[in-house]
């Protein structure tokens, strides 16, 4: 279809260097021993864990190992189940189709079901295949974990995603271990919570959809550039969310402007905030 | 007689076919030990099968090897689309010497078109630092001119028949008519001459039965951990996989090799008992076996080779991936999750052909036995987004919902709308798309129609709970409801706090008539 505006589309972005070449040797070493102390079979140890790598710098060279890690508990928390739902569909189409074409475990719970059902058609434009998903609609969040556990230790499965309001530290545990046993990544999907407990997840986002300025973008009903001249809001650009990572073991939380093209499926960090510093609340060293 | 001489002994003057006598009258301390053709021949065939790791072509040099030419073996590796793997032919040639040095070898390396122009420049190339050396393409004429004629391969007392004749390097030889070498030298000559030159072909056997499907993983450190050596494994399964996908093979027979860093090599066979390409299939058939494999110092390359292949339509191997998907993992979680849960809340979902979006998913219990077979052409990953006509919401409602909206231009997107008791301000839009029963508007012109999509989707609310495909379509056309009977407009629109949604205005605007406005779903 016609894009009404492109203004801001494609943008393409240097990646930013940022070597480890300056850090001592024993930093490393120490950095290794936390890791360690930080249990989990001491697993987040082992370098050579596989990671998914989001394809954008900023974001990979943020993380441990250069990616997400798989065979790990990841907690995406977000008011808008639509973008919870992209952000986890982008990532368990590329694990999907990072191992051949695998399957996919999907518990839907009513958090999300109030904004629709998982729709199979779009699940492709997520290089989801939708035959490779089995959806699974438990009516109690403790049934929606133990099918998440089932999930996991199955070993066929590339990734299991699960939409749960609430999780206890011992239920994140068991599904972290799980996780950890067969290399199969646990997505978590929560709807978003001020205080969120404390729970054994490698990695914890918090994803929202980012605000228009006042400035960006015409004003509703202001005539329009294209070749109709008609009139009515300009056109969609790149899908934007707001990540923040505030828990990431083994590595430091962060804030990225995050924009996803829905023809190329790739991401790619917003412009406007990839220069800045990190948030004071975010610079501290996850332990 | 001497049968081979080291370098120490060869700087004192002794040379290969000296008596005994001769050189001890040299060199009394020299030591000498029994000569053992036999033995030399087991380790020239036990390192060609050692430098598998760098190619999976290797021979050892059989008749040109032993006392006739001072004692030095070779073995031929066709390196042909393997050095780029090692960075180069330098880098490959660097690693095997330097290998070959580790293992206790004195070792010389040449790369040529021909594997006389090779044995030749590998023998007969003035060293200096380095112990390889490669001949460019189309430069074999050129650089073997100057080489000795027994860089031939020649029998020493050929070679020293040309001598005495003059005849010193193969240079003085390219000139002769070859009737005339053939007349003088018997065939010999000439045949090893064009050998080198490349004008006549020359078979060399492989050690082990060669094929082009092969894939290699070296390591920079020996590994051992079981998890890093089934890693590897699936990584050359799946690189043999779509090699062998390229080629519109299936395997049969597969070889998985490993090398140690102490020379020795381990192997592993395995058949399947119908031709395959599934990387997870092949993988499968090595891992129950690996923990036969002896990881006591580690292993520094593994190789994976079809070594019998078959024809292997895509179809088949389609059908043998779902096939691989459906069993045994999955089928048996999906019935897990389905004995506890119940059947209707672990559902799949199947593509169907049609535009109304509704009906372009159907849901059925995911169970081994009632799992359907997805029709439609959507299958093959890179056709995946060509195949999508227009963004589809992640998330679509069950039934559209009413909201109330405000759309000053009848024909544009709403710039707000009331939903469930909050009000969103739309900030981007991008539509109309047209959506309607195919039937309602044939001949109307305002569709647009997927070329492959089929006439004929039902109203029949059945289609969430698993209808099959016959089902819906005898539905169609009978019964009405408002919603379905109309057009729908749909938008995508982005309201100010950058949340996405699908709605539609339903039916053709018409003077004087208020539209309906609904949310259908909503995008990420």
């Amino acid at each position: 279809m016609p894009r009404l505006s492109g203004s801001a589309r494609n943008r393409s972005l240097p990646p930013q260097k940022r070597g480890n070449g300056g850090i001592p040797a024993h930093l490393e070493e120490l950095k290794a021993q936390i890791r360690q102390l930080e249990g989990f079979g001491g697993v987040l140890a082992d370098e050579k864990r596989p990671v998914l790598p989001f394809g954008v710098a900023e974001i990979d060279d943020h993380l441990p190992g250069g990616g997400l890690m798989r065979g790990a508990l990841h907690e995406i928390f977000a008011t808008d189940a639509g973008i919870a739902t992209a952000f986890c569909a982008l990532l368990a189409g590329r694990l999907a189709s990072a191992d051949g074409s695998q399957s996919i475990l999907w518990c839907e719970r009513p958090w999300t079901l109030d904004a629709g059902a998982l729709y199979g058609p779009a699940l492709l434009q997520f290089g989801i295949d939708p035959a490779r998903v089995i959806l699974v609609r438990p009516r109690r969040d403790d049934d929606a974990l133990w099918a998440m556990e089932e999930g996991l230790r199955c070993t066929r499965l590339a990734a299991v995603v699960g939409e749960i309001t609430s999780l206890s530290l011992t239920a994140s545990r068991r599904l972290q271990l799980a996780a950890e046993e067969t290399g199969v990544t646990a997505l978590m999907l929560r709807p978003k919570t001020d205080k969120p407990a404390p729970s054994a997840a490698v990695t914890r986002w918090r994803l929202d959809a980012v605000e228009h300025a006042k400035e960006t973008g015409q004003a509703p009903g202001q005539a329009n550039d294209n070749e109709f001249m008609r009139p009515g809001p300009p056109g969609l650009n790149n899908a934007r969310w707001h990540a923040e990572l505030f828990r990431c073991r083994g590595g430091k939380s962060a804030n990225w402007m995050m924009e996803w093209d829905d023809e190329t499926g790739n991401f790619s960090v917003a412009a406007e905030i990839r220069d800045r510093p990190p948030l004071p609340s975010a610079a501290r060293l996850a332990g | 007689m001497l049968y081979a001489v080291n370098a120490a002994a060869e700087q004192a003057g002794i040379r290969t076919g000296m008596t005994l006598a001769d050189a001890r009258a040299i060199l009394p301390e020299l030591r000498t030990s029994e000569a053992d053709p036999e033995a030399d021949n087991r380790s020239l065939t036990q390192l060609a099968d050692w430098c598998g790791r760098f190619s999976p072509w290797t021979a050892p040099d059989e008749d040109g090897a032993g006392a006739a030419f001072g004692g030095a073996g070779s073995v031929w590796l066709d390196v042909t689309g393997c050095a780029h793997l090692f960075g180069g032919e330098d880098a490959l040639m660097r690693d095997i010497t330097d290998r070959l040095a580790d293992l206790g070898f004195a070792a010389w390396a040449a790369i040529a078109d021909t594997p006389g122009a090779a044995w030749a420049a590998a023998r007969y190339t003035p060293y200096k630092r380095k112990h390889w050396t490669s001949i460019r393409k189309g430069q074999v004429r050129d650089k073997i001119a100057d080489m000795p004629v027994a860089g031939l391969r020649l029998a020493p007392a050929t070679a020293a028949g040309l001598q005495a004749v003059g005849l010193r390097r193969i240079g003085d030889l390219m000139p002769i008519p070859r009737t005339a070498l053939v007349d003088r030298f018997g065939s010999e000559v000439a045949d090893r001459l064009d050998q080198a030159l490349g004008d006549r072909p020359e078979p060399v056997s492989p050690l082990t039965l060669s094929t082009p499907w092969h894939a290699r993983r070296a390591f920079a450190e020996p590994v051992g951990r079981a998890e890093d050596i089934a890693d590897a494994v699936r990584g050359l399964a799946r690189e043999l996989a779509a090699t062998l996908e390229a080629d519109g093979l299936g395997a049969r027979r597969l070889t998985l090799a490993f090398y140690h860093p102490d020379g020795t090599i381990n192997r592993l066979e395995a058949g399947t008992s119908r031709a395959s390409r599934s990387a997870a299939h092949l993988a499968r058939l090595f891992t129950a076996k690996l923990d036969r494999i002896e990881a006591a110092f580690g292993i520094d390359t593994i190789t994976l080779t079809a070594t019998v292949t078959e024809k292997l339509s895509p179809t088949q191997a389609a059908l043998d991936r779902r096939h691989d998907h459906d069993e045994a993992g999955v089928a048996e979680l999906a019935d897990k999750l389905s004995n506890r849960l119940g059947g209707e809340n672990v559902v799949q979902m199947t593509l169907q052909e049609s535009h109304i979006p509704e009906r372009a998913i159907a849901m059925s219990p995911a169970t081994a036995r009632t799992r359907p077979v997805p029709a439609a052409p959507w299958r093959t990953g890179s056709s995946l987004h060509r195949s999508l006509p227009r963004p589809r919401p992640l998330r679509l409602l069950p039934r559209p919902e009413e909201v109330e909206a405000v759309a000053p231009v009848p024909d544009d997107p709403p710039v707000m709308f009331r939903w469930r008791k909050q009000i969103f301000r739309i900030e981007h839009a991008d539509g109309p798309e047209r959506i309607a029963p195919e039937w309602w508007n044939d001949g109307l012109g305002l569709l647009e129609t997927e070329p492959e999509s089929i006439p004929g989707s039902g109203k029949d609310e059945s289609g969430d709970n698993g209808a099959d495909d016959d089902g819906i379509k005898a539905a169609a056309g009978s019964g009405t409801s408002a919603i379905q009977d109309s057009i729908r407009d749909y938008y995508r629109v982005e309201d100010r706090r950058g949340r996405r949604f699908w709605v539609y205005r339903e039916g053709i605007y018409s003077p004087g008539t208020q539209p309906h406005w609904y949310v259908h779903g909503v995008f990420g």
